[in-house]
């Protein structure tokens, strides 16, 4: 695969990749312009690989993991305590969804890397466990984690998480 | 499950964060240049040959995102669009003491800070090593990252100040700045640079010098290559009024310089890829707006036009527009009659306009707004634009601001938006994008 075919065909969903695992544009922006400036400077041998997107996924969640958190928060998905209920349906669903991201970007990055890819991007555990190069053990452990987490954050919320049971991990 | 149904349209809330593919790959692009990564340093020709092919590939993705999603610049943007589409962090030269500045600018600029073109946040900050005490000039590259500062041993003005150029590089990671001095040969000391500029992909550094006759000397920052071209017979001559933007590059190599000097006045062209050493002689008069009168309507207080990076076109401020359609006559030549002309003797009206030209034919393609287009008083020069010209940063007065603030901002069709951390106070003298 050329570099102009991976631009043509599998940036997007990079680049939403990283808006995922961000949160904010910007942030999603500067890693992908490090990430692919290095895999450009390289792409005879990444374009050689079996799956040149996979690699290019995993750089972007390598240079993820490693960015220097610049807020605990993520800026633009909203903030639990800025998230009044509201009588209105559409506003609570707004409100429990903002509050929700808030309460994700609180996690640990590699919890919230699972999440992503998980519901998300609908990998497998194996899939999972391979880009962040750990055990599937360790990738349901992690899952857990973070929705043990959330359950307890958004507890007190009402029509919210918990309310609704433990789910499969 | 609830859990996982809620946490998939959460997630999925967030596309609307997801980066524009144009515009991450037009900054892959500039940053593959040759050598961009390792200033100061003489990288070997694999290492030359690999980026320049890597700079090649992209720009052919580049080209590709472009065939396939609409042009920036074009139709309603709002703010936080306008704010996105210019380079995501700036350099300001800033002073310690605003007071001290205000009264007496020449004490000059203390330190460099990185903001954030969205939030208007400082990022990072840096000051001049020793014996270096402040900066004189900043210069950037099109990555939004790259950027030369100029440092002086003691104030503007000094004779006998000592000045070197260093390469500060912005890692937004770490919000850390990389400063590396560039050893480069024959760089002005003593005061005598007047303006430089860095091309788009941050390889090249071309300096004006005016130390005798009128010289600007364009290094390669790879190799430490010098070539200079001369005014020669010519006394020093102020090529405008801002240092700042009296360069200009484009994409391709050209750089744009004005002339006030002995010979015509007007926005000259230079092919720095070619042979010469003739600074006159080398270059190319694109267009004449000439100072003098009668044909003083035409041109703002400076020769600062701005070369487009695509290299087509020439953004100037001037006092009356040209009709769209016309050429400015050439400055040896009286004015046409077609052009309108102030009567003689009578001051133009300061009504500051700012017009882009054909740098092929000098043909004045466009008004691109009117000083009360968009609340701007100002004789707006160019900072920054984009490929085609069709979006800029401008300098302006904010008609809303109750101080009438000067401000920095993205000027998309007649849409000027202001840059957060740009408005004065607190005052910020030089600015780079």
């Amino acid at each position: 695969m050329t570099f102009e075919e991976f631009a043509a065909s599998r940036l997007p969903a990079v680049l939403a990749f990283a808006a995922m695992l961000t949160g904010q544009r910007a942030t999603a922006e500067d890693i992908a312009q490090e990430v692919l400036t290095r895999a450009c400077a390289r792409w005879d041998k990444i374009g050689g690989l079996d799956r040149p997107e996979f690699y290019v996924r995993k750089m972007v969640l390598n240079e993820f993991l490693s960015w220097r958190r610049r807020s605990g928060r993520l800026i633009l998905a909203g903030d639990a305590a800025a998230a009044a209920p509201s009588t209105a349906d559409i506003a609570d669903q707004y409100a429990d969804r903002s509050a929700l991201l808030a309460e994700i970007s609180k996690l640990p990055r590699r919890q919230r890397a699972v999440l992503v890819l998980r519901y998300y991007e609908d990998r497998s555990d194996a899939q999972i466990a391979e880009l962040l190069g750990c055990r599937p053990a360790t990738v349901r452990a992690y899952a857990s984690r973070a929705l043990a987490a959330l359950r307890i954050e958004m507890g007190s919320r009402p029509g919210n998480l918990a309310a609704h049971g433990r789910s499969e991990v | 499950m609830r859990t996982e149904d809620d946490l998939r349209s959460a997630l999925r809330s967030l596309e609307r964060e997801t980066p524009d593919a144009e515009e991450v790959l037009r900054r892959v692009a500039f940053r593959t240049g040759a050598g961009v990564a390792r200033p100061g340093r003489r990288p070997g020709r694999r290492i030359l040959a690999g980026s320049a092919a890597a700079a090649a590939v992209v720009a052919v993705a580049v080209a590709a995102a472009l065939l396939a999603t609409p042009p920036h610049g074009h139709g309603r943007v709002t703010a936080q669009d306008a704010l996105r589409i210019v380079p995501r962090y700036y350099m300001a030269l800033v002073p310690d003491n605003l007071k001290s500045y205000e009264q007496n600018p020449a004490v000059g600029e203390d330190r460099a800070a990185i903001r954030d073109t969205i939030t208007g946040q400082t990022l990072a900050t840096i000051r001049p090593p020793k014996p270096y005490v402040m900066f004189a000039g900043v210069y950037g590259a099109a990555d939004d990252r790259s950027f030369v500062l100029a440092a002086q041993t003691t104030v503007a003005g000094s004779q006998t100040a000592r000045e070197k150029f260093f390469y500060a590089r912005f890692n937004p990671a770490g919000h850390a700045v990389t400063l590396t001095p560039l050893a480069l040969p024959g760089l002005p000391v003593s005061n005598t640079f007047a303006a430089a500029a860095l091309s788009p992909d941050g390889t090249r550094l071309a300096v004006e010098n005016q130390n005798g006759p009128t010289q600007i000397t364009v290094y390669s920052l790879p190799s430490g290559a010098a070539k200079t071209w001369t005014a020669y017979g010519t006394q020093p001559q102020a090529m405008g009024s801002d240092p700042t933007n009296m360069l200009s590059w484009s994409g391709n190599g050209t750089l744009a310089f004005g002339w006030q000097g002995s010979l015509p006045w007007g926005e000259y062209l230079l092919n720095t890829g070619k042979a010469g050493s003739s600074l006159l002689a080398s270059s190319r008069d694109a267009l004449c707006l000439q100072h003098s009168a009668p044909s003083a309507a035409y041109v703002g207080a400076g020769y600062e036009g701005y070369l487009t990076p695509d290299g087509t076109k020439i953004i100037t401020p001037v006092l009356r527009p040209i009709p769209v359609g016309q050429i400015p006559p050439a400055c040896d030549q009286a004015p046409a009659p077609s052009v309108a002309q102030p009567t003689p003797g009578v001051t133009p009206p300061a009504t500051v306009e700012l017009e882009e030209f054909s740098a092929t034919t000098g043909q004045a393609v466009g008004v691109i707004y009117t000083s009360q287009a968009h609340g701007a008083l100002a004789d707006s020069d160019v900072y920054w634009s984009n490929p085609s010209g069709s979006v800029l940063v401008v300098e302006g007065k904010t008609a809303h601001s109750p101080s009438r603030q000067w401000v920095f901002g993205v000027l998309t069709g007649t849409t000027f938006t202001p840059i957060p951390g740009t408005s004065s106070p607190p005052l910020i003298p030089m600015v780079a994008f």
